[in-house]
C-alpha cells in the first residue's frame, strides 16, 4: 500500500513540478536545479510524503498566483474579445487547483504531515474550487453564446458537475451539448459520458441507447467502448446473445485496428475477451470453452481468458466447468506458459471438489513441470532467453515454478494439515497433506516458512506414526537455512529427530539406526548444549548403546549423567544403569565405589539410600568374590571378615561370615575357621546354617585336639539341637576328660546320672565308667560312680564291683560274708563271666582254707575220720576250683588250676607231717607211715601235674602276666630243679620318631 | 564311645569344601602320603645316639611365616628331638601348635600322644593316636604306639596284637619285634618268642640280648646246637650276661662235654659275676669249676693212664 501511494505521489509530482515550470517561468526558489530536493528518495516514505506536501504547496501556491493573474487580466481585458478565453482559462485553473485542494483535502487525515501544511491549505477545499469552476463555465455560456469553444464549455462544465456528483445536472449539459452542437467532436463523448451516468444508475436501456449513439461515430475515440459498454448494458438487460455479440464486435473491432495499424483507436479486445468470459458462462457450456475463446483470441493469448472463465467458474462453485475449462487448456496447450497457474488453480478447484487424490495428482503434475529437464520448462526457457534454452533462462523458470510449486503445496498441505488436526478421522487429509509437503520439499525455497513447513510435515509424519520419516524430516529442518536461526523450532526439531527415530527403532536397534541416533543425537548436544532434553537424549544415546552391550559407551554417559542430574528421574535412573553395567562388567569394586557415592548424596533411611546401601553391600560382596574366584583367598578371607563386620544384621554379613568359613577352611587355618564357625553361631543362631557351622567348628576343634573347646562347644550344640542332646552332652563330657578337664567331665557325668532320664543316667553313667576302666582294676573307684552302677545294675561294671567287694572281704578275712556276697555274684547273668569266674574263685580259695585248716591229728582209731573229713574238705574245695574253670576266664582259671595243683600237695605235706596216731609204736607205726606214703605218691604226682597243666594253660589262654614265672618256679621247686632260667623282663619299645632330611632344622 | 565319636565325624567332615569331590580326595590323600614320607624311624636310644647334639628348641613352630612345606618337617624333627630330651611340656605346645599350622598333619597328635602316654594319660594318648590315624592312615609307627599305650594300659593281648601288626607293617621294627618276644618268652611260648627274636636279630645282629634269648630258647627247647651257637654269638657280640656263661658252661658240660670250654665259661662268668656288685645265688660258679676241674682232672687221669701227653698236662695247667 505504501508502496503503492508512493508511485501514485511520485507520478503527481512530477507532474505538478513540470506544470510549475512550465506555467510560472519567474517562480523560482532555488537558485540552482531547485527541483532537486523534492525528488524523492528511496526508502524515506515520510520524507518522500513530505516532499510530495512541499510540491503540491508550490504547485498550489503557483497556481494561486496564476488565478490572480488571470483576475487581473479579467479586469484588464474586460470586454475584449479574449475575455471568455481568459474565463474559460480562469475556470481550467480552478479546475486545476481543485487537484491540489483535493491532495490537502487528502494529507490533512496524517498527522505527521498536517503539520507541514501551511495554512492556506488546512482550510483547502477541491469542490469549492470545481464549483468555481462550474460557475465560471456558466458565466461563459450566459455571457458569451458565441464564444467558440463552447461545446468544450458544456463539456467541461458537464464533466465538473460530474465531479461533484451532480450527475443529473451534468447528463442535462452533456445532452445540452448533445443538442446544440450536434457537430462537435464531444458528443460522442457526451453519450458515453450519459450512458455511464445512466449505467451507474442502472438505467441500463437509457444507457444502451447513449452507448448505441456512440457507435454512430466509428472515427471516435470512445467508438470502441461505447459498444463495449453496449454489451454490458445488453448483459444487464438479461441479454446474453446481445451482449456476447457486442463484445465479439469489440474483439473484430480491435483486430481491425490492429491489422489497420490504427493505434490511435482504443483496442478492448483483452476487456472484451475478458468480460466475455462472464456472459460465456451465461450462456455457453464450459466444454466450448477452448474453442470458442481460442478462436476468439486470435493472436491473443487464450490463458488469461480461460483462466479469468475458470474463475468466473469457481466463484460461483461450478468445479466441473472449471476443471474441464483448466483440463482443456492444459491439454491443449501444453507448452503455455500459464502451465504452473494453472495446474495449481486445478489443485484447488480438485481441493474445492473435495477430491484431495487428484488434487496431489495435480499437484504432482505441476512439480513435475517444473523440472528443468522437462519439455515444459526448456520451452520457456527458450522463450525467455528467445534462443535456446540455457542454464539462467532454465533456472529462472525453474525458479518461478517452483514458487508457484511451492505456494501451492505448502498452501494444501497446510489446509489438509488443519483439517486433519481438527478431525483426525480423516485420514485422506493426512495423506493429502503428506504428499503435499513431500512435493513441496522436493525443491523448497531457502526460507524459514519453508523450514516450518518441513516441521510441520515432520509433525505430520509423527502422527502418522511414521517416525522414521518423521526423523529423518525433523533431522532436515533448518538445512535449507544457512547460518539463519530457526528459532524454537529447531530445537524441537532436532530433538524430535531423536524422539522419532527411537520411536522407529522400538526396541531393536540396528547398527544403522544405532549410527543414526548417534548422529541426531549429536546434533542436539551439540547445537543445543543447554537444551530441555539434553539429559533425554544424552539418556537415550546411553541406552542404545546399553542395550546393545556397549557398556564401554554406555558407562561414561550414564557415569556423567548420574552426577549432573542427581535428583532428576532419569540422572537417577543413569545412576541406576551405569551400576548396572558395572555389575555387567563385574567390576565390582567400580560398583562398590559408585554405590558409595551415591549414598553419601541421599537422605538418609531413605528408600533409594536402602538400596543403595543393600548395592553397596552386594558390591562389596561380589568384589570379595571376585577375589576368591581369582584364588586371592587370604584377601577374601580378610574382607569376608570385615564385611561381616560392618553388615552385621545383614544377609550378606552372614554369607560374608559363612564365605570366611569355607575359605579358612581350604586354606587350612582350621583354628580361625573353628572360632569363625562358633562366631557365626553365637550370632545367627536361628539360621539354618548354624547348627552345622558349629558341628564344623566341634569337629575342627577335635581336629585340632583342641578339646576343650570342642568339648564347649558341644554343650552349646546340645542346646539347640534337643534330639541328640544327649549325644553331644556326653561326647561333651569325654572330651573334657581327654582335655584335661576331669572335674567338668565329672560335673557333667554327674548331672546327667543324676538328674537325667533312665537312659541318660545309663549312658552318662556307662560313659563315665569306661572313662575310670583302670580304676576298677587298680582302685579306688569314684564312690559316685560306683554308686550309679550299682543302683542301675549296670554290666559288667556292676558285675565287677560286687566281685571286688567279694575279693576285699576275701583279702580282710571276711570268708564267711566273702563266701555269700560271692553266691550273689554267681547268680548273675551270663554277662558277669569273669565276675562269676572270680567269684567263684574267691569261694574255692575260702574251701581251700577250710580244707588246710582241718587238722589230721588223730588217734589211731579215728585216722579213717579225721582223713575222712581232709578228704571231705579236699573234694569241696576241688569242686570249686573245677567250677571256676569252666567260667574259662583265663586269669581265675590258672588261679584256678593253681589252687587245685596246692589242694594237692598240701594234702601231701599234711599227710607227711601227719604225727603218728596216738597209740601206734613199732611195726604199727611203719606200717601206718607205709600207707601213708602209698596216699601221699600219687597225690605228690597229681600236685605237679596240677601246676604243669596250670603252666599249659597259661600259654593257652595268655593271661599274660606272671603267671608263668610264678608257676615255674612253683614246678623248679617241685622238681628240685636249681638250674636258673633266663629271667626277661618285657622291655616296653621306646616312642618312634621320624626323620625328615628336609626342613630348616634337620 | 567309640559309636559317638565315629558319627561326630560322619556327620561333620563334608560340611565345607575339601572333601567334596574325588579329586580333592586324591588330593588329601597326596598330602597324606607326603607327611608319611620320612627317611626312617627312630627310637629315642637311637635319636640320641644318632644325633647327641641335636636340640630342642623351645621357639620352632611358633613361626607361622616359615613355608608350610618346609615347615612341618622342622618342626617333626624339632619334636623329635624334645621327645628324645623327654622335654615333653614343649612337645605338648609345639605339637599343639602344628596341628594349627599344618592340620592334615598326623605329626601334631602324634606327638601329643607320645606325651600323654608319658604322662600316663593312656586314655588321652590312645585318642591322640586315633586323631593322627584320621589324618593319614594306620602305620607302623602308630600301632606301635598303640600297641605301648595299650601295654601302660596292662591290655597286654591287646598290646601285644598291635606290635604284631606294626611289625607287620615294618618287619624293620626291632622293638617290636623285641617286645613280642618277650612277651612270648615271659609266657613260656618259646616257640612264637623264639621267631620274634629272630626277626629281630635279622634287624639288628649284633645285638649280644636278642641272640642270649634265643639261646636260652633253644636250650629249653633242648636245641643245644643252636643254643650253643646263640650263646657264642652273644659272648662274641660281648654280651656281660652272667647266665650266659652259666648256661654256655651247663651246655658245653653236660651236652657238649667240652669241659675246657665250659671252664672258661665258667670262668668268664665268673668274673664278670665278681665285678657287678652282689652275688646271684642261682649261678654258683665255685662250685660248677671245681666240678668241671674233678671232671677234668679225672679225664686227664683216665687219659695218662691210657695215653700220656706231657703237652696236655701243660696245657691244662695253662688253662688253670
Amino acid at each position: 500500500m505504501a508502496f503503492e501511494r508512493n508511485r501514485n505521489l511520485r507520478a503527481r509530482t512530477v507532474g505538478r513540478a513540470a506544470l510549475m515550470f512550465i506555467v510560472s517561468a519567474s517562480f523560482s526558489v532555488f537558485a540552482e536545479n531547485p527541483l532537486d530536493p523534492l525528488k524523492f528518495r528511496d526508502g524515506d516514505e515520510i520524507g518522500n510524503e513530505i516532499r510530495a506536501l512541499q510540491t503540491e504547496v508550490l504547485v498550489s501556491s503557483t497556481e494561486l498566483k496564476a488565478v490572480q493573474q488571470m483576475n487581473l487580466l479579467l479586469k484588464k481585458y474586460k470586454g475584449t474579445p479574449v475575455e471568455p478565453d481568459l474565463w474559460f482559462r480562469l475556470a481550467e485553473l480552478h479546475m486545476r487547483r481543485s487537484k491540489s485542494q483535493r491532495f490537502f483535502e487528502m494529507q490533512r487525515v496524517s498527522e505527521t504531515l498536517v503539520s507541514f501544511l501551511p495554512v492556506q491549505a488546512k482550510a483547502s477545499s477541491s469542490k469549492a474550487e470545481i464549483k468555481k469552476a462550474i460557475q465560471y463555465y456558466e458565466v461563459i455560456k450566459k455571457r458569451f453564446s458565441k464564444y467558440p469553444r463552447m461545446d468544450l464549455v458544456f463539456f467541461n462544465q458537464a464533466f465538473a458537475l460530474q465531479s461533484l456528483g451532480n450527475g443529473a445536472a451534468a447528463e442535462k449539459v452533456y445532452w445540452g451539448l448533445i443538442q446544440n452542437f450536434s457537430k462537435s467532436a464531444l458528443v460522442p463523448d457526451s453519450h458515453l459520458a450519459i450512458g455511464e451516468l445512466s449505467f451507474s444508475r442502472n438505467n441500463f436501456r437509457h444507457a444502451l441507447e447513449h452507448f448505441t449513439a456512440v457507435e454512430r461515430y466509428p472515427l471516435s475515440k470512445v467508438f470502441p467502448y461505447g459498444m463495449y459498454k453496449a454489451g454490458w448494458s445488453y448483459y444487464n438487460l438479461q441479454k446474453a446473445p446481445q451482449a456476447i455479440s457486442k463484445l465479439e464486435e469489440v474483439i473484430k473491432y480491435g483486430e481491425k485496428i490492429e491489422a489497420e495499424k490504427l493505434d490511435s483507436r482504443l483496442d478492448l479486445r483483452r476487456e472484451a475477451l475478458n468480460d466475455l468470459t462472464i456472459f460465456f458462462e451465461d450462456v455457453f457450456p464450459s466444454k466450448k470453452a477452448f474453442g470458442y475463446f481460442e478462436k476468439l483470441s486470435g493472436n491473443l493469448d487464450v490463458e488469461p481468458v480461460l483462466m479469468r472463465l475458470s474463475g468466473l467458474y469457481e466463484r460461483h462453485s461450478r468445479w466441473n466447468d472449471k476443471e474441464t475449462v483448466l483440463t482443456d487448456l492444459l491439454r491443449n496447450r501444453p507448452l503455455s506458459p500459464a502451465i504452473p497457474e494453472i495446474l495449481a488453480s486445478l489443485v484447488k478447484n480438485s481441493d474445492d471438489m473435495k477430491n484431495k487424490e487428484l488434487a496431489v495428482d495435480f499437484l504432482a503434475q505441476l512439480s513435475d513441470h517444473c523440472q528443468s529437464n522437462k519439455k515444459w520448462a526448456k520451452m520457456q526457457a527458450r522463450k525467455l532467453t528467445e534462443s535456446s534454452a540455457n542454464e539462467v533462462g532454465l533456472s529462472k523458470v525453474e525458479a518461478e515454478c517452483n514458487e508457484i510449486v511451492s505456494t501451492t503445496s505448502l498452501k494444501f498441505a497446510s489446509k489438509w494439515l488443519r483439517t486433519w488436526k481438527k478431525n483426525s478421522s480423516f485420514l485422506e487429509f493426512a495423506n493429502a497433506a503428506q504428499k503435499a509437503f513431500n512435493i513441496f520439499l522436493i525443491n523448497p525455497p531457502k526460507t524459514k516458512e519453508a523450514e516450518e513447513a518441513r516441521f510441520a510435515y515432520a509433525e505430520l509424519l509423527f502422527a502418522l506414526k511414521d517416525y522414521r520419516g518423521a526423523s529423518s524430516q525433523y533431522a532436515l529442518v533448518g538445512s535449507g537455512l544457512a547460518g539463519e536461526s530457526l528459532g524454537p523450532i529447531s530445537h524441537d526439531a532436532d530433538y524430535a529427530a531423536v524422539v522419532s527415530l527411537e520411536k522407529a527403532a522400538g526396541d531393536k536397534w540396528n547398527d544403522q539406526d544405532e549410527k543414526s541416533f548417534h548422529s541426531l543425537a549429536q546434533k542436539y548436544l551439540t547445537s543445543h548444549p543447554k537444551g530441555e532434553f539434553v539429559l533425554d537424549v544424552e539418556f537415550k544415546l546411553g541406552l542404545i548403546a546399553y542395550d546393545n552391550g556397549k557398556y564401554e559407551e554406555a558407562g561414561p554417559i550414564f557415569l556423567r549423567l548420574g552426577r549432573t542430574y542427581p535428583k532428576s528421574e532419569k540422572g537417577l535412573k543413569a545412576q541406576d544403569l551405569y551400576l548396572d553395567i558395572l555389575n555387567l562388567q563385574k567390576d565390582f569394586a567400580g560398583l562398590k565405589a559408585f554405590s558409595k557415592e551415591l549414598l553419601a548424596g541421599t537422605t538418609e533411611g531413605s528408600q533409594r539410600a536402602e538400596k543403595l546401601s543393600t548395592l553397596y553391600r552386594q558390591a562389596y560382596f561380589l568384589e570379595i568374590q571376585t577375589f576368591e574366584e581369582k584364588g586371592d583367598l587370604e584377601k577374601a578371607l580378610g574382607e569376608y571378615k570385615q564385611f561381616a563386620e560392618e553388615n552385621l544384621n545383614t544377609d550378606l554379613g552372614k554369607s560374608a561370615l559363612w564365605n570366611a568359613i569355607t575359605i579358612s577352611n581350604k586354606l587350612n587355618l582350621n583354628l580361625e575357621s573353628a572360632e569363625l564357625g562358633v562366631l557365626f553361631f553365637n550370632r545367627y543362631p536361628n539360621d539354618e546354617k548354624a547348627k552345622k557351622a558349629l558341628l564344623s567348628s566341634i569337629d575342627l576343634f577335635e581336629a585340632m585336639a583342641k578339646l576343650e573347646d570342642a568339648a564347649i562347644n558341644l554343650l552349646r550344640l546340645a542346646k539347640v539341637d534337643s534330639e541328640l542332646s544327649l549325644k553331644w552332652k556326653l561326647l561333651a563330657a569325654k572330651f573334657f576328660h581327654l582335655g584335661n578337664k576331669p572335674a567338668r567331665a565329672k560335673a557333667l557325668l554327674v548331672a546327667l546320672a543324676e538328674r537325667g532320664n533312665e537312659s541318660e543316667r545309663r549312658d552318662a553313667t556307662e560313659l563315665w565308667a569306661s572313662l575310670e576302666e583302670r580304676s576298677f582294676s587298680k582302685g579306688p573307684l569314684d564312690s559316685d560312680l560306683e554308686r550309679h552302677i550299682v543302683e542301675l545294675k549296670l554290666q559288667p561294671f556292676f558285675s565287677l564291683i560286687l566281685v571286688s567287694r567279694v575279693e576285699e572281704l576275701f583279702k580282710t578275712a571276711q570268708f564267711e560274708r566273702a563266701f555269700i556276697d560271692a553266691k550273689s555274684v554267681l547268680n548273675l547273668g551270663d554277662s558277669a563271666i569273669e565276675a562269676k569266674g572270680r567269684a567263684r574263685l574267691v569261694q574255692a580259695l575260702i574251701l581251700k582254707k577250710e580244707f588246710e585248716a582241718q587238722s589230721v591229728k588223730s588217734r589211731s582209731d579215728r585216722v579213717a575220720l579225721v582223713l575222712g573229713l581232709k578228704t571231705e574238705k579236699l573234694e569241696k574245695a576241688q569242686s570249686a576250683f573245677q567250677a571256676v574253670i569252666r567260667f574259662k576266664h583265663p586269669e581265675s582259671t590258672i588261679l584256678a588250676m593253681e589252687g587245685l595243683a596246692e589242694l594237692y600237695l598240701h594234702y601231701v605235706t599234711a599227710l607227711r607231717t601227719m604225727p603218728t596216731p596216738d597209740g601206734l609204736s613199732g611195726q604199727d607205726e611203719k606200717l601206718f607211715r607205709a600207707e601213708i606214703d602209698q596216699l601221699i605218691l600219687p597225690l605228690e604226682e597229681k600236685g605237679v601235674e596240677a601246676v604243669e597243666q596250670a603252666l599249659k594253660q597259661v600259654q593257652e589262654l595268655k593271661p599274660f602276666g606272671s603267671h608263668a614265672l610264678r608257676l615255674r618256679k612253683r614246678l623248679d621247686e617241685l622238681n628240685l630243679n636249681t638250674q636258673p632260667r633266663l629271667v626277661v623282663e618285657i622291655v616296653q619299645p621306646q616312642p618312634l620318631l621320624p626323620i625328615f632330611s628336609e626342613g630348616p632344622g634337620a | 564311645m567309640k559309636k559317638i565319636f565315629a558319627m561326630l565325624s560322619v556327620a561333620s567332615a563334608c560340611i565345607f569344601a575339601g572333601c567334596s569331590t574325588s579329586q580333592s580326595n586324591k588330593e588329601q590323600k597326596a598330602a597324606s602320603e607326603m607327611f608319611l614320607s620320612h627317611d626312617r624311624l627312630l627310637d629315642t636310644a637311637e635319636f640320641s645316639q644318632r644325633y647327641p647334639r641335636e636340640k630342642c628348641i623351645s621357639s620352632l613352630g611358633q613361626k607361622k611365616s616359615v613355608s608350610k612345606s618346609v615347615h612341618w618337617k622342622a618342626v617333626v624333627n624339632n619334636l623329635n628331638a624334645c621327645v628324645a630330651l623327654e622335654k615333653w611340656n614343649l612337645v605338648e605346645s609345639q605339637a599343639t601348635t602344628l596341628l594349627e599350622t599344618s592340620p592334615h598333619s598326623p605329626w601334631g597328635p602324634y606327638f601329643l600322644s607320645l606325651a600323654s602316654s608319658h604322662r600316663k594319660d593312656f586314655g588321652r594318648a590312645l585318642w591322640m593316636l586315633q586323631l593322627a590315624e584320621k589324618k593319614t592312615r594306620s602305620v607302623a609307627i602308630f600301632e606301635l604306639q598303640r600297641a605301648r599305650i595299650l601295654y601302660g594300659l596292662e591290655r597286654v593281648d591287646q598290646a601285644l596284637k598291635s606290635a604284631e601288626l606294626a611289625l607287620k607293617q615294618d618287619a624293620t621294627l626291632v622293638s617290636a619285634a623285641l617286645f613280642i618276644g618277650d612277651i612270648y618268652y615271659r609266657n613260656e611260648d618259646y616257640k612264637m618268642a623264639r621267631r620274634y627274636f629272630e626277626k629281630g636279630l635279622k634287624q639288628n645282629a649284633k645285638d649280644p640280648g636278642i641272640t642270649l634269648k634265643l639261646g636260652e630258647i633253644s636250650y629249653l627247647l633242648q636245641d643245644f646246637s643252636a643254643a650253643r651257637d646263640y650263646f657264642e654269638r652273644s659272648r662274641s657280640k660281648g654280651s656281660k650276661s652272667v647266665h650266659l656263661f652259666y648256661r654256655l658252661g651247663d651246655l658245653l658240660k653236660n651236652q657238649f662235654n667240652d669241659l675246657e670250654q665250659a671252664l672258661r665259661a665258667y670262668r668268664e662268668g665268673m668274673a664278670i659275676q665278681q665285678s657287678k656288685s652282689g652275688l646271684d645265688a642261682n649261678f654258683n660258679f665255685s662250685e660248677q669249676i671245681k666240678d668241671v676241674e674233678r671232671l677234668l682232672l679225672e679225664a686227664k687221669t683216665r687219659e695218662v693212664g691210657t695215653n700220656r701227653m706231657p703237652s696236655d698236662e701243660k696245657s691244662i695247667e695253662g688253662t688253670k
